[in-house]
């Protein structure tokens, strides 16, 4: 009897045993496959860098025909600091990484990451976006392989192993042998999509929110292609897709970013939380949006007297060649000239000059040296007044005498307080003129008043500085030109439609008139500020057992 | 003269029953050890495979909610919940069925299982024929199932879920069992996350009844991360 309780209580202690060392496999299996999606994210980490800081340290360029499936061995040594570049058709890029691990569990961790443009096997199109100026987008590929310490078997709950697929014998991916213990590999897949380090290389870059609503849409044309714009101008029959928005965070104080489902003919990149009611987006969604948006800042004054004034234009909005200006007085406004500035005084109106209301002013300078003029106050055009910008004309003896130069008609004009428009009151910029129109304080001009007879936005900048506060377009017609305004609310309601490019601490578009980017301010070869990813798949196939999803 | 006085050794009557007592005494506390034993043992084996259960099922919705993408099963906007089953490849809304999260992962992989290469649709990374796939999680008796495909078909054992080319319209199989209650909290559009919840039953109950608990719910809470970059 006592032999056989004895016999009896050693069965059950084995079984016990044998058992309580199945579920200890089991953990460790299971550990060691968490511990291999850290390591693959790892690996995309380290993808992503060197896209974004364009260093490829550390990394090997690898020609071949397709994607490795094994953890290559790629011949001579990795890339310097510094090396290295983006791969290009027929190439990957390779980077690895081994750590060791301490511990009872997984004690390695082995990760490898390939980069490629899409262009070998598995063969795509290319991954360039057509509706992104043809960008490049990049395919990353990474594999993190981590040792299960324990013995070489299976789980004992076979659900287990159609989830996590535990390598015994050869990598389930590589096919390569586990060697003295088992394996748990993961391999993700994501597209990484440019963004444009242009900040006007898309509709809307804003810092802090959007909201849309009551027949808002976006959209683009392109001033420059008339396959895309009838005489330089938006026209909703060739409307394009390219009307993109960039969120550097999409929650404004407790606000969050509401479309509405509102019709963005584009694409949308963000950091933050997600923005609701995107149904009408019709590119694609993605985050996140890293841009650095440099405040812009008045022209600065040095200590002589007359001061000279010193100005550097942070986005160089204008599309001029030159973004850096310096201004010493003119002798009179009648003599202003390129480099050179005169002073007006206003209090809620139109400029005056000694004592004269200005009512016209014309831009005498160059694309490299500008005119400027200094209006202290408050600039208002109320309703009847009126106010032009003129363009240079070439001079006496010159073939085209009397005729515009668009070439030597740049002007800025610095409102050192709040500008307005009111009522009927309207400013012209004549065609050919370039102007920069910066503004200390919170602006306030119907669609219609400002009266860009070129048509391009490239033409005129209104550039806001300072931080809290608003600036409004409202009322009907077409503001033609662009917004940087990077401290700036900005607010477009009623049927005003826009036509260029706004940079803006955040913006409510309410009004129908529409939003429409002028992709000519963009440039196709505009470089890449980073990257940021547009799909995301975890491979968790296990070919051998015929097992995919 | 033989004077040894053969005396014949014996246990008492008294030693005897004192013996046969301890003895007893000895072996009903090796049978109530053993019983204890089996009892730790039988909790601790019930409590590890809960364990594997839950954390099976949360990796399983994380990985497909992770790389489920964004898009439309008749009516309804996926990822997406509903009660209602697959018939002849359709999803049907019928309040009397369970709650299902349904979700569409790209189509990665082409008939033969391999990789398919990624290219942009109107702005858009698709894979393949940009077509999907769809997964479905739902509760079935006692049962935590994960379908792949449009079939309800339970999967043979061994069967692998497909879809494949002998098995287009895939299979469900079920990943956990013991589960009580399964709730997917309405899919959180504008924070573009699923929260799941689910009861598991316990597995060890000392006295005939629930037990000194009721059950253990589970709550996964997954980004989708596909679906938002992809939108």
């Amino acid at each position: 009897m006592v032999l056989m309780t004895i016999t009896i209580l050693t069965l059950i202690c084995a079984t016990s045993l044998y058992i309580t060392s199945q579920d200890a496999n089991a953990t460790t299996q299971t550990t060691s496959w968490q511990q291999a999606m850290a390591g693959a994210e790892a690996a995309v980490d380290q993808a992503m860098n060197a896209l974004n800081n364009g260093t490829w340290t550390g990394w090997y360029t690898v020609t071949g025909s397709s994607l490795p499936t094994d953890q290559p061995s790629p011949g001579g040594t990795p890339f310097p600091s510094g090396g290295g570049a983006m791969p290009v058709a027929g190439q990957y890029n390779y980077y690895s990484s081994n750590f060791a691990l301490q511990g009872e569990a997984s004690n390695s961790v082995k990760m490898w990451v390939t980069v490629d443009n899409g262009s070998i096997a598995p063969i795509s199109s290319g991954l360039t976006n057509s509706l992104n100026n043809n960008l490049q987008a990049y395919r990353i590929r990474a594999t993190a392989t981590v040792g299960a310490p324990g013995p070489k078997r299976v789980s004992n709950n076979k659900l287990d192993n159609d989830l996590r697929h535990i390598s015994i014998m050869f990598n389930r991916l590589t096919g390569a042998a586990t060697g003295s213990h088992g394996q748990a590999s993961r391999r993700v897949e994501l597209v990484a999509v440019p963004v444009a380090q242009n900040l006007l290389g898309r509709a809307l870059t804003l810092k802090d929110g959007i909201q849309m609503s009551g027949g808002a849409y976006v959209d683009s044309f392109d001033s420059s292609n008339p396959f895309k714009s009838t005489n330089g101008l938006y026209d909703a029959t060739k409307k394009q897709t390219n009307g993109d928005i960039g969120l550097t965070n999409t929650k404004n104080g407790n606000t969050y970013s509401d479309l509405k489902s509102s019709i963005v003919n584009g694409s949308i990149q963000y950091s933050g939380p997600a923005i609701k009611n995107t149904s009408g987006v019709t590119g694609g969604i993605s985050t996140p949006f890293n841009a650095m948006i440099p405040a812009t800042v008045d022209p600065t004054a040095n200590a002589s007297s007359p001061p000279t004034y010193a100005w550097t234009d942070p986005n160089n909005v204008s599309g001029d060649s030159f973004a850096a200006y310096q201004w010493t007085q003119a002798a009179s406004a009648s003599a202003l000239t390129a480099g050179t500035y005169t002073s007006f005084t206003a209090s809620g109106s139109l400029p005056t000059n000694g004592g004269s209301t200005v009512t016209s002013i014309t831009a005498t300078g160059s694309s490299t040296a500008p005119a400027l003029i200094v209006v202290n106050g408050d600039f208002t055009v109320s309703g009847g007044k009126s106010f032009a910008v003129n363009a240079n004309t070439y001079p006496a003896g010159n073939p085209k005498a009397g005729q515009s130069d668009p070439s030597n008609s740049y002007v800025t004009v610095w409102v050192k307080g709040k500008f307005t428009t009111s009522g009927s009151g309207y400013i012209t910029l004549a065609n050919g003129v370039h102007v920069n129109w910066i503004v200390d304080g919170d602006v306030t001009v119907s669609g219609g008043s400002f009266n860009n007879q070129s048509g391009l936005a490239a033409n005129f900048s209104l550039i806001g500085v300072g931080t809290g506060h608003t600036l409004t377009v409202s009322g009907s017609g077409s503001f033609i030109g662009t917004l940087n305004a990077p401290g700036y609310d900005i607010t477009i309601s009623g049927g005003a439609a826009f036509s260029g490019a706004a940079i803006g601490n955040s913006i409510n578009i309410s009004g129908s008139g529409g939003f429409h980017y002028d992709e000519q301010l963009a440039s196709a070869s505009a470089p890449v500020s980073n990257y940021t990813y547009a799909s995301w798949f975890e491979d968790n196939s296990d070919p051998a057992r015929g097992l995919y999803y | 003269m033989n004077t040894q006085k053969h005396t014949r050794s014996a246990f008492t009557l008294v030693e005897t029953i004192t013996a046969m007592a301890c003895g007893t005494i000895v072996l009903a506390a090796l049978l109530a050890m053993s019983i204890s034993l089996q009892r730790s043992f039988a909790a601790v084996e019930g409590y590890s495979i809960a364990e594997g259960d839950q954390l099976r099922v949360q990796d399983y919705i994380a990985m497909d909610c992770r790389r489920a993408t964004g898009g439309v099963l008749g009516a309804l906007t996926t990822p997406a919940v509903d009660n209602g089953s697959w018939v002849s490849g359709s999803w049907v809304h019928d309040s009397s069925k369970p709650v299902t999260l349904l979700l569409l992962v790209p189509n990665y992989y082409d008939a033969n299982g391999a990789s398919q290469a990624p290219y942009f649709v109107t702005g858009k990374i698709q894979y393949g024929n940009a077509g999907t796939t769809p997964i479905s999680y739902y509760q079935s008796g006692g049962s935590f199932m994960r379908q792949v495909g449009t079939s309800s078909t339970v999967c043979t054992p061994g069967q692998v879920w497909g879809p494949t080319v002998a098995l287009p319209g895939g299979c469900a199989k079920a990943i956990a069992t013991n589960v009580s209650t399964f709730n997917v909290a309405p899919v959180d559009q504008s924070n573009n996350k699923v929260s799941c919840y689910i009861t598991f039953t316990p597995r060890f109950t000392s006295l005939p009844g629930p037990g000194p608990i009721q059950g253990t719910t589970v709550y996964s809470q997954t980004f989708l991360r596909n679906a938002v970059a992809r939108q």
